[in-house]
C-alpha cells in the first residue's frame, strides 16, 4: 500500500515579509526591476562565526530549513532534496571576478568550494547532521518540482518517512543583466530571489496539507490515446477548487527559478488557514510544466 | 608591533568574513583554532593566503602554519620577522 505525503511545515524568505504568512493579509507590492529578499534577523539560527563562509543564499536556505524543522518538530529528516535553478551565483561571481583580476594563483578557497549548486543541500545536511539521502536538482524553472517529485515518490514507496525539500535561488546585478539579455526576464518583470523549505512526512499528524500529486511534463502532453492534450485540459482534469497560476504568484514573490517553491509554501499556508481545501499550483514559466496538487488532509 | 597586531586583526576579519566583529573582540593572545575564534582547516588555508598576499610569506603547508597560527600575536611576530613586503 502506498504511503501518503504531507507537508508538516513550510517556511519562506522572499520579497514578502520573511518566515511568516503576513503575505496573506498585507502583501507587499513591487514594480519592475530587480528586488532582493527581506532578510530576517539571523541570530536565532546561527552566529556570525558560524555563518562566516555562507553567502546570502546559504543563510536563507539554512534559516528556512531550520525554521521548517522547528515548526514540524522533526529533528532530523530521512532525506534532503534541494531544487535550485542557478545555485550560488554570488560566490561564483566573486570567484570568477577574482580569477580574472588576480589570475589563477592565490585564489581564496571558500568561494571556490561554495560556488557549486549542491553547496546548499550539503550545508543544510552538515548543520543538522543529516547523513541520509541528499540530492540537488538544477532543472531551470522546474528545479523545485523535480526535488519535490523525488521526495513524493520516496515517501509514497515507503523508502523514507520524512524529507526536507528546499527551493533556493538568488539574484545579483550580473545575473539580472544576463537574464534580461537572454530574454528569460523582460524589463517589465519583477525579478527576485527567494528560499522555500518544506518539511514532508508520511504521517498526517499536525500537517498543513496533503500532497495529492506532483507532475512534470513537456507541453503539448500526450493523452492515453496519443493525441496532444492542452495544458488547460490537464488543469481542468484535476477539478481543483483553486488554481494558482504563474501570474498569481509572480505578482507576490517576483520571478525567479525557485518561485514555484514559494508558491507551494503559500498554497500550504492557504489550506492550513482554511482559505480553501484544494489548490493546484501550475508552473508554466518554461517549456517544462510543473503541477503540484495540494489538499486539506482527511480528518482535519 | 601594536599597529601590526591591529592590521592583522582587521585583515583576518576581512579574509574570514567575520561580519559584525571588531578588532577589540579578538584577544591577540587567545587561540584562533578550536577555542577562541573556533577556526578550522579551511580558515587555515585563508590565513595562508592572507600571509602570502599581504606580506609575501609563503608557507610550505598547513603543518607549518600550526605554530604560526596559534594566536594573532604569534602571526604578528612571524610576519615581523619574515615579511618580504
Amino acid at each position: 500500500m502506498r504511503q501518503k505525503a504531507y507537508i508538516r511545515a513550510a517556511s519562506q524568505i522572499s520579497i514578502q515579509k520573511p518566515l511568516c504568512d503576513d503575505w496573506m493579509r498585507e502583501p507587499l507590492e513591487y514594480s519592475q526591476g530587480s528586488h532582493h529578499c527581506i532578510d530576517p534577523d539571523w541570530s536565532p539560527y546561527f552566529t556570525p562565526i558560524q555563518s562566516r563562509r555562507m553567502g546570502s543564499l546559504m543563510k536563507r536556505a539554512l534559516a528556512t530549513s531550520l525554521q521548517a524543522m522547528r515548526d514540524s518538530g522533526i529533528g532530523n529528516p530521512d532525506a534532503i532534496m534541494t531544487g535550485t535553478g542557478l545555485g550560488c551565483v554570488e560566490n561564483t561571481e566573486i570567484f570568477l571576478e577574482r580569477m580574472c583580476k588576480e589570475g589563477e594563483e592565490m585564489l581564496p578557497p571558500t568561494q571556490f568550494m561554495q560556488s557549486t549548486h549542491n553547496t546548499i543541500g550539503s550545508l543544510v545536511a552538515i548543520n543538522i547532521h543529516c547523513t541520509g539521502y541528499n540530492c540537488t536538482y538544477s532543472q531551470d524553472e522546474i528545479s523545485f518540482e523535480s526535488a519535490l517529485l523525488d521526495a513524493f515518490l520516496q515517501l509514497q514507496s515507503g523508502e523514507i518517512d520524512t524529507a526536507l525539500v528546499g527551493s533556493h535561488d538568488e539574484i545579483t546585478d550580473v545575473a539580472h543583466e544576463f537574464l534580461l539579455k537572454s530574454g528569460w526576464l523582460s524589463p517589465k518583470d519583477i525579478a527576485s530571489e527567494g528560499s522555500a523549505a518544506l518539511m514532508l512526512s508520511s504521517s498526517p499528524e499536525n500537517a498543513l496539507c496533503e500532497i495529492a500529486d506532483v507532475q512534470i511534463f513537456r507541453t503539448p502532453a500526450k493523452g492515453t490515446d496519443g493525441k496532444a492534450v492542452r495544458l488547460d485540459e490537464i488543469v481542468d482534469g484535476y477539478g481543483a477548487e483553486y488554481v494558482m497560476r504563474s501570474p498569481d504568484y509572480l505578482n507576490l514573490f517576483g520571478k525567479n527559478f525557485s518561485v514555484s517553491g514559494l508558491a507551494c509554501v503559500a498554497g500550504a499556508e492557504l489550506i492550513a488557514n482554511g482559505k480553501c481545501s484544494d489548490i493546484l499550483i501550475v508552473n508554466d514559466l518554461g517549456a517544462d510544466i510543473g503541477l503540484v496538487h495540494l489538499k486539506k488532509p482527511c480528518g482535519n | 608591533m601594536e599597529d601590526l597586531v591591529l592590521e592583522i586583526k582587521n585583515k583576518i576579519i576581512e579574509a574570514l568574513n567575520l561580519k559584525g566583529m571588531s578588532p577589540d573582540e579578538i584577544d591577540e593572545n587567545a587561540p584562533l583554532f578550536k577555542e577562541g575564534l573556533g577556526l578550522d582547516s579551511i580558515d587555515a588555508l585563508e590565513l595562508m593566503l592572507l600571509l602570502e598576499k599581504n606580506y609575501g610569506i609563503k608557507l610550505k603547508g598547513p603543518a607549518e602554519g600550526k605554530e604560526i597560527f596559534k594566536s594573532v600575536k604569534c602571526i604578528a611576530d612571524y610576519v615581523a620577522a619574515h615579511r618580504t613586503k
